[in-house]
C-alpha cells in the first residue's frame, strides 16, 4: 500500500501540493473574512486543484512541448516559464513607472499649492529707500555717520538696475 | 598722435553703437512688447553654487518687461530653500525628490498657470555663464524659434573627452527614437516660446527629460534654435553631473519613452 502511493513520486510533487494546499487555504480564510466573493472562491478552488490534478497526470507536458515544436516537456515548461516571467516584469515596470508619474503629479500639485515670493532684502531696502523723500538722510556717509546711512544706498549703488522700475 | 582727435574717434564709435543698438531696439519691440520671462532653476541640494548662480543672473532683459527667477528645490535636504528665499527669487518646494524631469516639469507648469510668455532653464551647479542667458533668450524673445538650446559642443573648450563622448553618445541615440539632430542633447540652457510652454508635456522623471524635449520638439512641430554657450567645468559641476554609465539607464528609459509609453 505505502509503496503505490509513495513509489515514484518526487519531493517536487510535495512540495507542489502541499503549497497549492497551502494557496488554496488562504483562498478559503479570505472567503470566510468575506476579502472573496463565492464566484472568486470557485476560481481559486478550481486553479489550485486542477493545479494539483495536473502535477500527478504523467506526461502533460508533452502535449505543450509538442505544439511548441520541442522535444521534451521540461523544455517548454522552462520555455513558458522565462516567458511569462519577462512579461510579468515588463507589466511591473510599466506599474512602476506609472506610479512615479502619479507621485510626481501629486508632488507638483502640493508645491504650486503653497508657492514662495519673497523680496530680496537688497530690493526692500532699495524700494524703501526710493519711496522715501530725499533730504537729510541723504548724508553722506564716513566720519560722523552711523553707517545707518550707508547701508541704505548700498542696494542702490550697487543695482543700477533696481532704479529702472 | 592727437589725443583730442583719438577721442573723438572713440567716442564716433560709441554713438555709432548706441545708434545701432537704438535702431535694432525700435524694430523689434514693436514685435515684442513686453513680455513675462521665468528664469527656471532646478536645484538639489546645491547650497553649495545656488547663491552665486542667483547672484550673477541678471534681473533685467533688453525687450524684456519681467524676470521671475523661480528656484525648484526638489526635496532638498540642505540650505538651497533658505538661500533661494535670501536671494529674494520665487521658491518651489517638491516635498519627495523627483529628478530632474519632474522640476523641469512643474516648472513648465508655473509658467503656464501664470502666462509667462517665455521660459529659461538654467543649471544650478555653476556650470553656466549668465552672460549666456540672454544669447540664449533672445531667438524666443524676437519670436525667431520656438526652443533655444544653449549647445556646449559647439565651442567645446574646456569640456572633458569623456563627457564629450558620453553626450555624442546620447545625441545620436536621441536622433534615432526622436528624430531631431542636436549637437547638445544634454544642455541644461535652454529656453523657451509660449507655445512651446503651452505644447511640451514632460513624462520623464529623472535625466533621460534632457532628451525627451526633442520627443516633444518634433511631435510638436517646434521651430529649434542652437546657440554656442561656454561651459564652467569645475570638480563640483562634474561630480554633480551625469556620469557617462548613467547614460546606459537614459536610454534604456529612451526606448521605454519611445516605444511602450503614452
Amino acid at each position: 500500500m505505502y509503496r503505490t502511493i509513495f513509489d515514484g513520486i518526487a519531493l517536487i510533487k510535495i512540495v507542489f501540493t502541499a503549497f497549492a494546499l497551502f494557496a488554496w487555504s488562504r483562498a478559503v480564510i479570505r472567503f470566510y473574512s468575506k476579502d472573496l466573493n463565492i464566484k472568486e472562491l470557485f476560481f481559486w478552488s478550481f486553479v489550485w486543484v486542477a493545479m494539483i490534478v495536473l502535477v500527478y497526470v504523467p506526461g502533460k507536458t508533452n502535449f505543450l512541448a509538442r505544439i511548441l515544436g520541442m522535444e521534451r516537456g521540461n523544455d517548454a515548461m522552462f520555455f513558458l516559464a522565462i516567458a511569462g516571467l519577462f512579461y510579468a516584469t515588463y507589466r511591473l515596470y510599466v506599474k512602476t513607472n506609472e506610479q512615479e508619474k502619479e507621485i510626481t503629479k501629486l508632488v507638483r500639485a502640493l508645491a504650486l499649492k503653497s508657492v514662495k515670493k519673497t523680496t530680496s532684502i537688497a530690493r526692500r531696502v532699495s524700494i524703501r529707500a526710493k519711496s522715501q523723500p530725499k533730504g537729510p538722510r541723504d548724508r553722506p556717509t564716513g566720519a560722523g555717520g552711523t553707517g545707518r546711512g550707508k547701508k541704505r544706498n548700498q542696494p542702490k549703488a550697487g543695482h543700477p538696475r533696481d532704479e529702472k522700475d | 598722435m592727437n589725443p583730442v582727435r583719438d577721442n573723438l574717434n572713440i567716442t564716433g564709435i560709441c554713438l555709432d553703437i548706441n545708434f545701432f543698438m537704438k535702431a535694432r531696439y525700435l524694430k523689434t519691440s514693436s514685435i515684442s512688447n513686453g513680455m513675462k520671462v521665468a528664469i527656471v532653476i532646478p536645484a538639489y541640494n546645491e547650497e553649495e553654487t545656488l547663491g552665486l548662480v542667483l547672484k550673477s543672473i541678471p534681473r533685467h532683459l533688453p525687450d524684456v518687461k519681467k524676470v521671475e527667477i523661480v528656484v525648484i528645490s526638489d526635496g532638498s535636504y540642505d540650505k538651497t530653500a533658505e538661500i533661494a528665499k535670501k536671494a529674494g527669487v520665487t521658491l518651489i518646494e517638491h516635498d519627495l525628490n523627483r529628478g530632474l524631469g519632474g522640476a523641469l516639469g512643474t516648472g513648465f507648469e508655473y509658467a503656464k498657470r501664470n502666462d509667462f510668455d517665455a521660459l529659461l532653464t538654467f543649471d544650478a551647479d555653476g556650470q553656466h555663464h549668465a552672460e549666456d542667458i540672454w544669447p540664449v533668450l533672445r531667438p524666443i524673445v524676437y519670436k525667431k524659434a520656438d526652443v533655444s538650446i544653449g549647445s556646449r559642443l559647439k565651442n567645446p573648450l574646456g569640456m572633458p573627452w569623456y563627457r564629450r563622448v558620453g553626450i555624442w553618445g546620447l545625441n545620436i541615440f536621441t536622433y534615432i527614437f526622436f528624430w531631431t539632430w542636436t549637437s547638445d542633447s544634454q544642455s541644461g540652457l535652454r529656453a523657451f516660446s509660449r507655445k512651446a510652454i503651452e505644447g511640451i508635456n514632460l513624462q520623464s522623471n529623472r535625466m533621460e527629460v534632457s532628451s525627451e524635449f526633442f520627443y516633444e520638439i518634433n511631435k510638436k512641430n517646434l521651430k529649434l534654435i542652437e546657440v554656442p554657450i561656454k561651459s564652467i567645468y569645475t570638480d563640483y559641476s562634474l561630480a554633480k553631473g551625469q556620469k557617462n554609465i548613467n547614460g546606459l539607464t537614459i536610454i534604456a528609459r529612451l526606448i521605454f519613452r519611445r516605444f511602450f509609453s503614452k
